[in-house]
């Protein structure tokens, strides 16, 4: 029996096998295609990539409405409203009929929902600053200014009537919060 | 493997570059990016005094200038009502039954003009219009410098 040298024998492939064969076949892959289409989508996806920005919730009912002068978002509080419910972060609160039906404007179970989420927010804010310089900080931070737990953003879908965003507005306002933002999607500027 | 052969003089040469690290690198990049990418870019549009805010003692309401002059953008079922100091501008809808967004505009543009200074204005809307028009008219006033908006809650006159 003969010795061979260690390694992987093909014994049985004309092509693999190195001493079966007279002539040497060579299986050449180009790989010119496959870097330019790296390089493109590396490009583009470099192009599109965001450092910074809030990732929202969007459930799939709701639209948002496009505007053009627009601010990055920031985070906070954030109600949704879709045709079917009006969402406290992802936390089903009253169904929209119900808003409808009402003809008070303060929404209660929105309203008790929003100022545990806020007082959350508060606690959570004033936790993180007992380790920093908590003085320091309200004295420049807080200027005059609203701080930044008492933010709620309205994510509305874009069909939905105005009398009912109107009532949140209302019920959010009386829950405590000091500034409103509207949840938008960017729409791109034709000049 | 990529290379380059050259026969200047007796010997040849082969410069090889190696392709493996290079589409490595492109390989893990394109997934950390493709994993991470936003599609949906969410914004927000900020409402600048809203008359929902509690006024209180420690939070005293900011006066900005030229408030003296009115500036009111009514949107209606028939379409915008921009009223400006004493005069009222109709804006009525287009043919297409759509709001004539751009004229909106080209006004609240030219109330610019007319007081630099002035950065407040006031929507009104009617109940029974939706959320997209309220976001349209504030867009409108913020693309031509109006910073502080309000949205009144009474319906429009």
């Amino acid at each position: 029996m003969p010795i061979h040298a260690p390694g992987q024998k093909f014994r049985n492939s004309r092509i693999l096998s190195r001493h079966k064969g007279k002539r040497d076949v060579t299986a050449v892959l180009s790989l010119t295609a496959m870097v330019d289409m790296f390089t493109v989508l590396v490009i583009f996806l470099l192009q599109n990539y965001n450092t910074t920005g809030e990732v929202l919730y969007i459930p799939k009912e709701v639209t948002l409405p496009k505007a053009s002068r627009i601010k990055e978002l920031k985070p906070a509080v954030v109600v949704t409203i879709s045709a079917k419910e009006v969402l406290v972060d992802k936390n089903s609160v009253v169904t929209t009929e119900a808003i409808h039906t009402q003809s008070e404007w303060l929404i209660q179970p929105l309203s008790t929902k929003l100022t545990e989420s806020l007082q959350l927010a508060k606690a959570d804010y004033e936790r993180k600053l007992q380790n920093q310089i908590k003085t320091a900080l309200d004295a420049k931070v807080n200027d005059g200014k609203v701080p930044p737990w008492n933010k709620v953003t309205i994510q509305s879908d874009k069909g939905i009537d105005f009398l009912t965003v109107k009532k949140v507005m209302y019920t959010v306002t009386e829950a405590g919060a000091g500034e409103i933002n509207f949840a938008v999607t960017k729409e791109k500027q034709s000049q | 493997m990529a290379h380059i052969e050259g026969s200047s003089g007796g010997r040849k040469t082969s410069l090889e570059l190696n392709l493996v690290p290079f589409i490595d690198l492109m390989s893990v990049l394109i997934t950390f990016l493709l994993i991470t990418a936003v599609w949906t870019q969410v914004s927000m549009i900020q409402i600048g005094s809203s008359i929902y805010g509690k006024k209180t003692d420690s939070n005293p309401p900011t006066l900005t200038p030229r408030t003296d002059v009115v500036l009111k953008v009514d949107v209606r079922a028939n379409g915008y009502v921009l009223t400006l100091a004493r005069d009222v501008i109709q804006i009525p809808l287009l043919k297409d039954k759509t709001y004539d967004d751009a004229t909106l505009l080209l006004r609240l543009q030219q109330a610019k003009q007319q007081y630099p200074d002035k950065i407040d204005g006031n929507i009104a809307m009617s109940d029974e219009l939706s959320y997209e028009r309220l976001i349209h008219a504030m867009d409108a006033y913020l693309k031509s410098g109006f910073e502080s908006i309000s949205v009144l809650t009474g319906g429009p006159n």
